[in-house]
């Protein structure tokens, strides 16, 4: 095995790693995030439904804070995404260190 | 004389490399002042709330003071590079004409004092939404859960 051969086994192990570390954990969470933001969802509907019968909220108040509610999902959309992009980032960024450092270790000055 | 096979090499990494490093960020970098102006907004915008038993033109200016301080606070996100997203949460938060603060603050105006079941419900998606944007931005700085 050429010493660029190690150089690219030890780089793909190293990133094999790096991606469980950053990436395992991102469907579930993901899952768990959407179950809870629409278990929210649910509850201020049966609430705001209670309400509207109760008369404390008007047809506009009722209307206006789902819409609100429609405004908050893209917003959480959003963060998902910027999430995933984070998580993206560190891995590159994780990346470039890993072959570095590999670069020196294989290939002394 | 240089090794030919270790030229090939060198060559061979620096691609690999560069093609790595040169890209731009995929998301805008952490930003202390951004977070804190998130927080810090997030807290006088739902006092400002707070305050919508009272009648609008009483707090009129406070309303405006208010926008402009969030308008600043986007125009600092939006630029900062490769930080559309969050620039595209403010957005979503402050347009006049959309959902959220537009539209508290315009129901507000036009009927003079608003009910305190209303400001309510409506202040708590508000938290939410601010709570959104600081949750990423803290994540840009470490990998956070930020319903913990």
């Amino acid at each position: 095995m050429t010493k660029f051969d190690e150089y690219i086994n030890a780089v793909i192990d190293g990133s094999k790693s790096l991606a469980q570390s950053n990436f395992n954990d991102l469907i579930n969470e993901a899952e768990q995030d959407t179950k809870a933001f629409i278990d929210t969802i649910k509850g201020d509907l049966i609430k705001w439904s209670g309400m509207l019968v109760d008369k404390k909220l008007s047809e506009q108040d009722f209307r206006d804070l789902v819409e609100a509610q429609k405004e908050l999902l893209k917003i959480q959309a959003l963060t998902r995404a910027g999430l995933t992009l984070t998580r993206c980032e560190r891995f590159r960024s994780g990346l470039i260190s890993l072959m570095i450092d590999k670069a020196f270790e294989i290939f002394p000055a | 004389m240089t090794n030919p096979k270790n030229n090939k090499v060198n060559f061979l990494i620096s691609v690999i490399f560069l093609s790595i490093a040169a890209c731009a960020p995929m998301i805008g970098p952490y930003s202390p002042t951004a977070y804190q102006n998130a927080t810090s907004l997030k807290a006088e915008t739902l006092a400002l709330m707070d305050r919508a038993t009272l009648p609008y033109p009483e707090n009129e200016q406070r309303v405006q003071e208010l926008m402009v301080k969030i308008d600043a606070a986007y125009e600092y996100v939006n630029g900062i590079p490769s930080n559309s997203i969050s620039a595209q949460q403010w957005m979503l938060l402050k347009n006049p004409d959309g959902n959220l603060l537009g539209k508290f603050f315009l129901r507000w105006k036009e009927k003079g004092v608003l009910s305190p079941e209303y400001i309510s419900e409506f202040k708590s998606l508000i938290s939410k939404a601010y709570d959104e944007i600081i949750c990423l931005e803290a994540n840009k700085k470490n990998a956070a859960d930020c319903n913990k």
